[in-house]
């Protein structure tokens, strides 16, 4: 019992006590405000029009959401704006690569966010099979937070009017 | 065409009026968001900038048929004014197609817009679609969000 206590005592001036474990390396990541969680969804949806994933797409959206397109039709629940990429990618979507940006996020409620950005679409085809030219536009979309996600409330791409001469 | 011209008209910003049929919702978000459009057709009428941009809140931004954007009510006014100077005398048809509630206090419009009664410059487009953000400050609706749009085969 002696020599139990005489080596303790060695062990304890010599150094050799068991190393205290190294603080444990933290996982934990600081919030994502709610600007860059907006800012990742539009990442994710870019993501989606570029491998054509329409499923993907409406996931983005709450159930009641709507899109009303370049043409001013609209589309009205996440099964329409579904329904509405897939044609898109079956038809002149097809092998396109998406590139958005955004330009704005206000928050008109803590909530509720107006997001204003543009497209650029990349690879698209003609109805004829012809490709066509890199095609730019705008957005404005609604986006609501909804148990800590923000999701797609309404959506409204536009084409602008091209100044004469150009 | 001058592109003066066009983005003096492309300011315009619309608010919903028409006797569509609306989602289901409070009947007295319908008559407030009516009762601003009717204040800003009035207005439009009487060739009066000022009153049309009162339906805006004092951080609206707008963003015309063209890309242009205006920030504030002070530069909303300004654009409103000069799309008025250029067609002085002229009406507006606001039809509604559509309001989609996002919450008790913001809902989403949409319809379509068309200038009468003045001699559009050429090229200039007469009429197209819109998109409105309307949110209750206070006791009050006001458009938060205004955007005007043609369509593809209107450019």
């Amino acid at each position: 019992m002696r020599r139990i206590a005489f080596l303790a005592g060695v062990l304890a001036l010599s150094g050799c006590q068991p190393a205290a474990p190294p603080p444990e390396e933290t996982t934990e990541t600081a919030p994502m405000s709610d600007e860059d969680m907006i800012r990742a969804r539009t990442d994710e949806f870019e993501q989606a029009v570029s491998s054509a994933d329409a499923k993907a797409i409406g996931a983005l959206f709450v159930e009641d959401a709507d899109l009303v397109d370049q043409a001013g039709n609209m589309h009205h629940g996440r099964m329409a704006v579904e329904e509405r990429y897939q044609k898109l990618f079956e038809g002149p979507y097809k092998g396109a690569q998406a590139n958005l940006e955004i330009a704005s996020v206000r928050f008109v409620r803590p909530d509720i966010a107006v997001i204003d950005g543009t497209y650029e679409l990349n690879g698209m085809t003609s109805a004829d099979g012809l490709p066509l030219g890199l095609v730019t536009g705008m957005f404005t979309n609604v986006s609501v937070k909804q148990n800590d996600q923000w999701m797609l409330h309404c959506s409204r791409p536009m084409l602008p009017m091209k100044a004469p001469g150009t | 065409m001058e592109n003066k011209v066009v983005r003096a008209l492309a300011i315009l910003s619309f608010v919903a009026l028409s006797a569509a049929p609306l989602l289901a919702q409070d009947a007295t978000v319908e008559q407030a968001i009516d009762a601003i459009a009717q204040k800003y057709t009035e207005a439009w009428k009487a060739g009066d900038a000022a009153g049309c941009a009162s339906i805006y809140s004092d951080d609206a931004d707008v963003i015309d048929f063209m890309g242009v954007s205006a920030k504030g009510k002070a530069a909303i006014q300004e654009s409103i004014t000069k799309t008025l100077g250029t067609y002085p005398g002229s009406s507006i048809q606001i039809v509604r197609s559509g309001i989609h509630p996002v919450s008790a206090d913001v809902v989403v419009s949409d319809g379509t817009w068309e200038v009468t009664g003045s001699k559009a410059p050429e090229g200039v487009p007469t009429k197209g679609f819109y998109t409105v953000v309307v949110a209750k400050q206070g006791d009050a609706w006001q458009v938060v969000s205004g955007r005007t749009k043609v369509a593809p085969e209107m450019n």
